[in-house]
């Protein structure tokens, strides 16, 4: 599977910071571009992972929020990247609908996906298959709220504190949503599949 | 595996990102950027500054990069002298239109090095409606164009026509010297972009002794003010930046809120980190160290609103707060 990593700390900094480019581009629209450049290809991944090719349109209309409110962003509250997660994410939820039709496609196509070599053959491809069921059915299972905060945390690997002001929830509430959704999903989910190596 | 890698490997996957979705996004994109740009592209190098009234540290040498190697890697970590803080003074604002013509806001402003700009913008666009704005940029040199030369108030001019032909980019500017050191462009777009209209604006143009919303009157000798933008109609989102001009991503940020952030350690990058109670200009603020990058610093104004700073990590606790005092 294919997955679409954002750039994380630790890894080496753009040559002139997001932060420094946002600011730019309040006297220098045309500096907004790079902003696009490197990051519509991570927000169209984690768009297209919860509403599937609704994702074409809504990582356009991402940016062009995300510029016209540019003068919104305070600069050292979270990185840029946090900032254009908060505003895809509520877009999706402006699509809740298009989201829960998501993962009922998701579950019905398991069958048709094929195993992966670490499940084995005719007995992968049936697990996988109840796996993915018991995962869309957990997903579609979350509020809202909650199935925000994971994603952004699973999906986006932003901290706590990048989800927070993503969100503009406190760092308690993110804390508290990340449990609660972890935890629906765990009991969703058979024990079989699960163990406690990471930890949130 | 437990939930989250279960979700990363097993969940919904991303859809592909064809070249076209990305080409058109970035076209929608640049549509909505080319709308909001100034009608300007050169940048001449120094501000025009009201006073610079230079301490005596202001002869110190300007900041000079160094690098030097730490053991077992080869990464470099850059030094630079201590940075020393002196007087510094906003640049004047342009003059004015006096009255604000009828279908426009009051004024905006933005800056960059060697340009400030007050920015009419349109007052009653209309989905699908040409753009209209009037811009005035006041400059310490003369901006390069490639107009027709003319005279306005009897002194030498260029009165530049462009796009005429397409609406949307139809502008019309008159650059002239109006007094020494002063260079005016005066440009008006959409509705006002016609050479009778540009004349009459110009000839409505008074100073102005009015002052940014927000203030920076401390900085590190040899910085310069390189970007701001005012503040929205509430009070929050201006933002004035500085920059050394020898090392370019050496920079100062200062924006206000609309007041502090709760649990600052935990708001700001990479947080929870420890805060700092400090004391600006008498009121109680926060500040935090993110060790080898930079100093966050929250406090309030005397309006009620608040304001946050960044500086480099290399400079001082203490002149971060000298700095924050300086904010008004």
């Amino acid at each position: 599977m294919t997955t679409s990593k954002p750039p994380r700390r630790g890894e080496p900094p753009p040559e002139i910071s997001d932060e420094d480019l946002l600011t730019e581009s309040l006297a220098t629209p045309e500096r907004f571009a790079t902003i696009f450049d490197r990051y519509a290809p991570v927000v169209h991944g984690y768009l297209s992972r919860r509403v599937g090719v609704l994702a074409d349109d809504l990582v356009s209309e991402t940016f062009l929020l995300a510029f016209r409110g540019r003068t919104g962003y305070v600069p050292g509250r979270a990185p840029v990247r946090a900032w254009l997660f908060g505003i895809a994410t509520n877009l999706v939820r402006r699509h809740a609908r298009d989201e829960e039709r998501r993962y009922r496609a998701f579950g019905r196509a398991a069958g048709h996906v094929e195993a992966t070599t670490e499940l084995g053959e005719v007995a992968g491809r049936v697990d996988a298959q109840a796996l993915r069921d018991e995962l869309a059915e957990a997903l579609a299972a979350l509020t809202d709220e909650d199935r925000d905060v994971l994603l952004l945390w699973t999906y986006a690997q932003l901290s706590y504190a990048e989800i927070a002001v993503a969100l503009d929830i406190p760092v308690g509430t993110v804390r508290s949503r990340l449990h609660r959704g972890r935890g629906k999903v765990r009991d969703r989910l058979s024990d079989l599949w699960l163990t406690t190596e990471e930890t949130a | 595996m437990n939930e989250f890698t279960m979700i990363r490997e097993h969940g919904p996957e991303p859809t592909p990102l064809s070249a076209d979705v990305l080409a058109k996004a970035r076209a929608d994109l640049l549509a909505e950027i080319h709308a909001a740009t100034p009608a300007t592209t050169s940048r001449p190098v120094h501000l025009r500054r009201r006073t610079v009234v230079v301490a005596a540290a202001a002869v110190a040498v300007a900041v000079v990069t160094g690098v030097i190697a730490t053991g077992g890697t080869d990464t470099p970590i850059p030094t630079y002298e201590a940075p020393v803080l002196i007087k510094f003074d906003m640049p004047a604002l342009p003059p004015e239109l006096n009255p604000v013509p009828d279908g426009v806001t009051a004024p905006g402003f933005t800056a960059e090095p060697g340009w400030l700009a007050a920015v009419y913008s349109d007052a009653d666009k209309k989905p699908g409606e040409e753009m209209s704005a009037i811009s005035v940029i006041v400059s310490s040199n003369r901006r390069s164009s490639d107009g027709a030369r003319t005279t306005y108030a009897g002194k030498p001019a260029v009165l530049e026509k462009v796009d005429q032909k397409e609406p949307a980019f139809r502008q019309v500017a008159l650059t002239w010297e109006r007094s020494p050191g002063q260079w005016i462009k005066l440009t008006g777009t959409g509705r006002y972009a016609d050479e009778h209209t540009v004349r009459s604006l110009a000839d409505t143009l008074v100073d102005t002794d009015k002052r940014l919303s927000l203030d920076i009157n401390v900085a590190p000798a040899g910085w310069e003010l390189y970007a701001f933008k005012g503040a929205a109609p509430d009070g929050a989102g201006a933002v004035t930046s500085l920059r050394d001009p020898n090392n370019p991503n050496r920079t100062i940020h200062v924006s206000t809120m609309l007041g502090l952030v709760p649990n600052y350690g935990q708001a700001v990058e990479g947080g929870p980190r420890d805060t700092i109670g400090v004391s600006v200009n008498g009121r109680q603020g926060d500040l935090v160290q993110i060790p080898g990058k930079q100093w966050m610093l929250q406090a309030p104004l005397p309006d009620g609103r608040a304001f946050q700073l960044q500086v480099p990590a290399d400079f001082t606790q203490q002149q971060v707060i000298e700095l924050a005092e300086g904010v008004s």
